[in-house]
C-alpha cells in the first residue's frame, strides 16, 4: 500500500514537472506576437493605449445618451434637442407642438361645445347644422391630433440623429483638442497654442 | 405609393372617427316624424284708423299625424332675430292691442314623438304684415 502511494506521488509530481517544462516563457513574453517589433513598441501601445481610454472616459462624460434624450423629447418635444444645443431645432419642435395640440385642443372644445348643443337641439334644421358643425370641428380636431403625433414621432426620430451628431462632435472636440499641436506652421505664420 | 397609403390611411381614419347621433331627435339614426315646413301663410292686420291693433296669420295645417301644433316667430325685421312669440294648437295666430309697425313672421310645425321628446320642424318663409295707425 505505502509502495503504491510512493509511486502515485512520483507519477503525479514527474507529471506536473512535465507540465513546467512545457511552458515556454519565451513564447509567453515574446513582444512580438501582436506585432510589434521590440519592447519600445509595445510601450508605445501600452501608452498610447492609456491615452485612448483616458480620452474615451472624457467622451463618455461629456457625451450624451441617445435613449435619455429620446425620453426627455418624448416627454417635452424640443428638450432633447435642447440638450444637444440644436436651440433652433428645439424652438421648433416645441414651437409647432404647442401650436398644434394648442389648436387642436380649441377645435375639441368647440366641438364638444355644439354636440352639446346638438344633443340639446329640438329643430330638425338646426340638429343637422349643429351636428355638421361639430363634425366638422372633430375632424379638425382629429387631423390636428394627427399632426401633432407625426411632429412627435419625427422629434424622437430626430433626436436620435441629433444626439449622434452631438456625440460625434464632442468626440472630434476632444480628439483635436487632445493631439492639438502647441507649435504650428501655417500660411499667415507660426501660431502657438498655449 | 407609399405617401398616397398613407394618405388614404388618414382619410380613413378621419372619416371613421365620427361623432355619434346621440340626439333622439335626431331624424338621422331614429325613428321620429319631422313635420313638415309650414307654407301658404296668409296674413292681415287691422285697418287704418281702427282702434284696436292686431294681425292675424293663417296657413295651411300639415296632414293629420305630422304636427301636434305650431310655433309661431316674430321678429321686427327682415333680417333681425326671430323670438318664438307664441304656440298654438291649430293653423292660426291673432294677436291684439299691438303697436302699429312692421312685423315679420315664421312658422314652424311640431311634433311629440314616441320617445318623449318634441322636434320642430323646418321654419317657413318669412312673411310680412304692417300695422297701421
Amino acid at each position: 500500500m505505502c509502495r503504491f502511494l510512493i509511486i502515485l506521488f512520483i507519477l503525479t509530481m514527474s507529471r506536473t514537472l512535465t507540465a513546467q517544462q512545457s511552458f515556454d516563457i519565451n513564447r509567453f513574453s515574446d513582444p512580438t506576437k501582436y506585432g510589434w517589433e521590440d519592447w519600445f513598441d509595445r510601450i508605445n501601445y501600452r501608452l498610447d493605449l492609456a491615452e485612448r481610454q483616458k480620452l474615451l472616459q472624457l467622451y463618455e462624460n461629456e457625451s450624451q445618451r441617445i435613449s435619455v434624450n429620446v425620453i426627455k423629447s418624448a416627454m417635452i418635444p424640443g428638450w432633447g434637442h435642447y440638450s444637444t444645443r440644436s436651440y433652433v431645432k428645439g424652438h421648433i419642435f416645441l414651437g409647432t407642438e404647442i401650436v398644434l395640440v394648442g389648436l387642436s385642443t380649441f377645435y375639441y372644445i368647440r366641438a364638444m361645445d355644439y354636440y352639446r348643443k346638438y344633443n340639446e337641439a329640438t329643430q330638425v334644421i338646426e340638429i343637422e347644422n349643429l351636428y355638421k358643425k361639430a363634425q366638422a370641428e372633430y375632424q379638425y380636431t382629429f387631423v390636428l391630433t394627427g399632426l401633432a403625433a407625426v411632429v412627435w414621432l419625427f422629434n424622437v426620430y430626430d433626436v436620435v440623429r441629433s444626439t449622434e451628431a452631438y456625440n460625434a462632435k464632442v468626440w472630434q472636440k476632444i480628439y483635436s483638442d487632445h493631439y492639438k499641436v502647441p507649435l504650428k506652421l501655417t500660411p499667415n505664420g507660426i501660431e502657438v497654442w498655449f | 405609393m407609399r405617401m398616397f397609403t398613407i394618405l388614404l390611411i388618414l382619410v380613413l381614419f378621419i372619416t371613421a372617427c365620427g361623432l355619434r347621433r346621440s340626439n333622439p331627435l335626431d331624424p338621422l339614426g331614429n325613428n321620429v316624424i319631422v313635420p313638415y315646413e309650414v307654407s301658404e301663410i296668409i296674413t292681415r292686420a287691422s285697418t287704418s284708423g281702427q282702434l284696436i291693433k292686431f294681425y292675424e296669420l293663417k296657413w295651411i295645417a300639415n296632414p293629420t299625424g305630422n304636427a301636434d301644433g305650431y310655433y309661431v316667430y316674430r321678429g321686427l325685421g327682415y333680417n333681425a332675430n326671430f323670438t318664438r312669440w307664441a304656440e298654438v294648437l291649430t293653423n292660426e295666430f291673432y294677436e291684439s292691442g299691438v303697436n302699429p309697425g312692421d312685423y315679420y313672421f315664421r312658422v314652424s310645425a311640431y311634433k311629440y314623438q314616441d320617445n318623449g321628446g318634441k322636434l320642430e320642424g323646418p321654419l317657413s318663409q318669412i312673411v310680412w304684415v304692417r300695422v297701421p295707425i
